[in-house]
């Protein structure tokens, strides 16, 4: 009797590690495979009414063995939470990047990103890469306020 | 070794950490740990009628494992007084930088700032890090005077 329960305890035992290990692995699968990709930016007055976003040069970290499907650049407006696509990248359909390596570091916008002087933003960086089944937030600055009078 | 000599031990290595410990400066916390970052920077004519101010590349220095919680620029207008952000720059929020070492050169603005023709500036430049409790002045220029546009009066006129 005894030995019997201690077989069914062993038996409810192996199948819940069975199960928990089972869901795991299935859960590590659908995770992110894009990394972490910091983004820093500011807000300037480049004339009298005309403000200007700026972001630094920043790195997306891709998982090993993928390609970069998009980055998008994301303004949100503090007070309204409005979130505006101030940039919308795509890669060569036929040869993404990198070429090779996991990281891509795209290159400055000549002119920076409008904004509207005296509100403030939050900058959000979004990417995908071919091995994630979502498009991810990578970074996110801190709040920005755009001066809002030329000095 | 006697116990009068093992006393007299003690007491010196006491007496030493004691030394030591009050010779120590004061916590860092709450001092200023950013330190100072020059600043350079000028004022030049556009159009006939705009003036920008330029700043030079410049590098902000971090107290050792210290993280960038943000800086200004903010321009001065001898005169009146009067102070203007004309840069305001946050770092990522997660994962700040530097993300190595103890400095960080942020990346020149396209278009440069925006000033006002004929009127003088001095430039200030405003940074926190994460060991400072307030922000700090990490650098300042000198005064610099924007161009009137005058060249716009001066251009020779052409009459057929």
């Amino acid at each position: 009797m005894k030995s019997r329960l201690l077989f069914l305890i062993g038996l409810f035992l192996v199948i819940a590690a069975a199960f928990f290990l089972y869901n795991r692995s299935n859960r590590v699968s659908a995770e992110v495979e894009i990394y972490a990709s910091p983004i820093q930016a500011g807000c300037y007055i480049a004339a009298s009414n005309d403000c200007r976003l700026h972001v630094d040069p920043f790195t997306i970290n891709l998982a090993t063995d993928s390609k970069l499907v998009l980055f998008k650049l994301i303004s949100i407006e503090t007070g309204s939470g409005t979130q505006r696509l101030i940039y919308d990248f795509r890669p060569d359909q036929s040869n993404p990047v990198p070429p090779i390596g996991n990281t891509y570091s795209p290159s400055l916008v000549t002119q920076d990103f409008a904004a509207t002087c005296g509100l403030k933003y939050e900058i959000s960086l979004q990417g995908q890469d071919s091995l994630d089944p979502y498009i991810y937030n990578l970074g996110l600055t801190g709040e920005i306020t755009c001066p809002s009078t030329t000095p | 070794m006697s116990w009068k000599c093992v006393r007299s031990l003690i007491l010196i290595f006491l007496v030493s950490i004691l030394t030591v410990g009050l010779g120590r400066p004061p916590a860092a916390r709450g001092a200023v740990n950013f330190l100072p970052s020059p600043i350079q920077a000028g004022c030049y004519l556009t159009k006939h009628d705009q003036c920008k101010i330029h700043v030079d590349p410049f590098t902000l220095n971090l107290t050792p494992g210290e993280k960038l919680v943000y800086f200004q620029l903010i321009a001065t207008r001898i005169g009146s007084g009067n102070q203007q952000v004309i840069y305001d720059f946050r770092p990522d929020q997660s994962n700040p930088v530097p993300s190595t070492g103890n400095t960080y050169t942020p990346s020149m603005v396209a278009k440069d700032f925006a000033a006002a023709c004929g009127q003088i500036y001095i430039l200030n430049l405003w940074g926190q890090d994460t060991g400072d409790t307030t922000p700090n002045n990490l650098g300042n220029t000198e005064q610099f005077t924007c161009p009137t546009g005058s060249y716009f009066i001066n251009m020779p006129m052409i009459n057929k």
